[in-house]
């Protein structure tokens, strides 16, 4: 039995050329076979903190989550997430009172969506590879912002993505073997999308389209380490 | 406080993430854990009102919901090394006379193995004074402390500037005597945002 750990950090560059420090990473593959995406984002002017925790089944269906979102120097609280039976359990806690619970119909192939970029490169993790048509991605997201500025239940959004097929990228942390997707997200921008490995890691993604056209997402440092145990 | 942890055999893999107030009084944390190869399951727990609530999610079955006393000076514990010096928050260092430290607990067990809404353990720590201590990451200027620890350990504990870092712990006596946890690695960085930029 054994376990594997992916860490790392994103940069951003914008537009006009400026590059950022923009979000750490680090992803287990569990010694159950599931996985966890634990990301801490902060925007470019220092205004936003986002933490998020998601752990998925060896299938990479979603078991559970949990976002907490500081904005503008406030605390948006916390939501927390688990689906079973078919069911997304959804709490919204705002730190003081008593958490807000609702449920709602989760279909099989859901994503839970918190708005970590490296979570993006999970968003593709139901395309079928064996073609390139458009394919349907359903997010249940907690924020309709582009950003994800605001914290809430959200809401289920369906969008499309496709697969483009292999190719080598190089980017500061180094060059790997990716899978490159188009994602046509919910915002209504179209993002280029690479990622590798078991983990999915997000290498790199393109706004191909829109007001940020050209702000490119790039993986700034990597690591990998492999713990064994033996009974 | 977000960690992960693996035992030294790795056969434990332990997942946390604690939030505690500006006064350092626990508001929410989440602890997920695999041991010997199975996933047993995610604690999730809030403070509200002096209450606990606890949350315990087994992959597989409905969440199971417990409501617990929240006293002022109760810490959460989910077994990270880490959390250790933020057990020592509520420890006056304006006295050296021992002083009793409350902890909500997941696991009655001393390294943590086992995932349930758990029961409160009182144990007694004291401030023993600052000193600099030299570690792999370099050398920093500490608060020191003793607990005895609910599971008959004397453990010593390092802890470090504004975010109470642990630095070192090492077990004084009880099992795993001689054992030493230090600081290998560390990096700050600070992020400026001012009203003024909306």
């Amino acid at each position: 039995m054994s376990f594997s750990v992916f860490s790392g950090s994103l940069q951003l560059t914008e537009p006009d050329g400026r590059t950022t420090g923009y979000e750490r990473f680090l992803i287990t593959h569990n010694p159950d076979g599931s996985r966890t995406l634990r990301t801490l984002t902060r925007s470019p002017t220092g205004d936003l903190l986002r933490d998020t925790n998601q752990l998925v089944g060896p299938d990479w269906q979603a078991i559970e989550a949990i976002g907490r979102l500081f904005v503008k120097g406030q605390s948006h609280g916390t939501v927390m997430r688990r689906i079973e039976g078919g069911m997304l359990h959804s709490w919204v806690w705002n730190h003081s009172t008593e958490a807000d619970y609702a449920t709602f119909a989760a279909p099989r192939n859901l994503l839970l969506g918190f708005h970590p970029i490296s979570h993006d490169a999970w968003k593709m993790n139901f395309l079928d590879r064996a073609h390139k048509d458009w394919q349907d991605v359903w997010v249940h997201t907690v924020s309709v912002t582009w950003n994800g500025s605001t914290l809430g239940h959200g809401e289920l959004r369906r969008s499309q993505g496709r697969f483009e097929g292999l190719e080598d990228v190089s980017v500061p942390a180094g060059r790997f073997a990716c899978e490159r997707y188009t994602w046509a997200s919910p915002s209504g921008s179209e993002l280029g999308i690479w990622r590798t490995g078991d983990a999915n890691v997000l290498v790199k993604m393109v706004s191909l389209g829109g007001a940020r056209k050209g702000a490119f997402y790039e993986l700034a440092d990597y690591r990998e380490e492999r713990v064994n145990w033996r009974p | 406080m977000r960690t992960l942890t693996r035992s030294p055999k790795g056969d434990l893999l332990r997942d946390v993430n604690q939030l505690d107030a500006a006064d350092w009084r626990p508001i929410e944390g989440i602890g997920r854990l695999f041991y010997k190869g199975e996933a047993h399951g995610t604690v999730v727990r809030r403070i509200v009102d002096n209450q606990l609530h606890s949350y315990v999610w087994n992959q597989g079955t409905p969440t199971d919901y417990a409501v617990f006393d929240a006293p002022e000076n109760l810490t959460v514990g989910y077994h990270p090394i880490l959390h250790e010096a933020w057990k020592m928050n509520f420890v006056d260092i304006a006295s050296s006379a021992w002083q009793e430290v409350l902890t909500h607990t997941v696991s009655n067990t001393w390294n943590g193995r086992s995932l349930g809404h758990g029961m409160k353990l009182k144990s007694s720590a004291r401030f023993e004074g600052i000193e600099d201590v030299v570690t792999p990451a370099g050398r920093f200027r500490c608060e020191r402390f003793t607990w005895l620890t609910p599971f008959d350990k004397e453990l010593h504990i390092w802890r470090t500037g504004p975010l109470r870092i642990l630095v070192k712990e090492v077990v004084a006596k009880g099992d795993k005597h001689g054992t030493t946890y230090e600081l290998a690695e560390f990096a700050e960085e600070k992020v400026h945002w001012s009203a003024e930029e909306r």
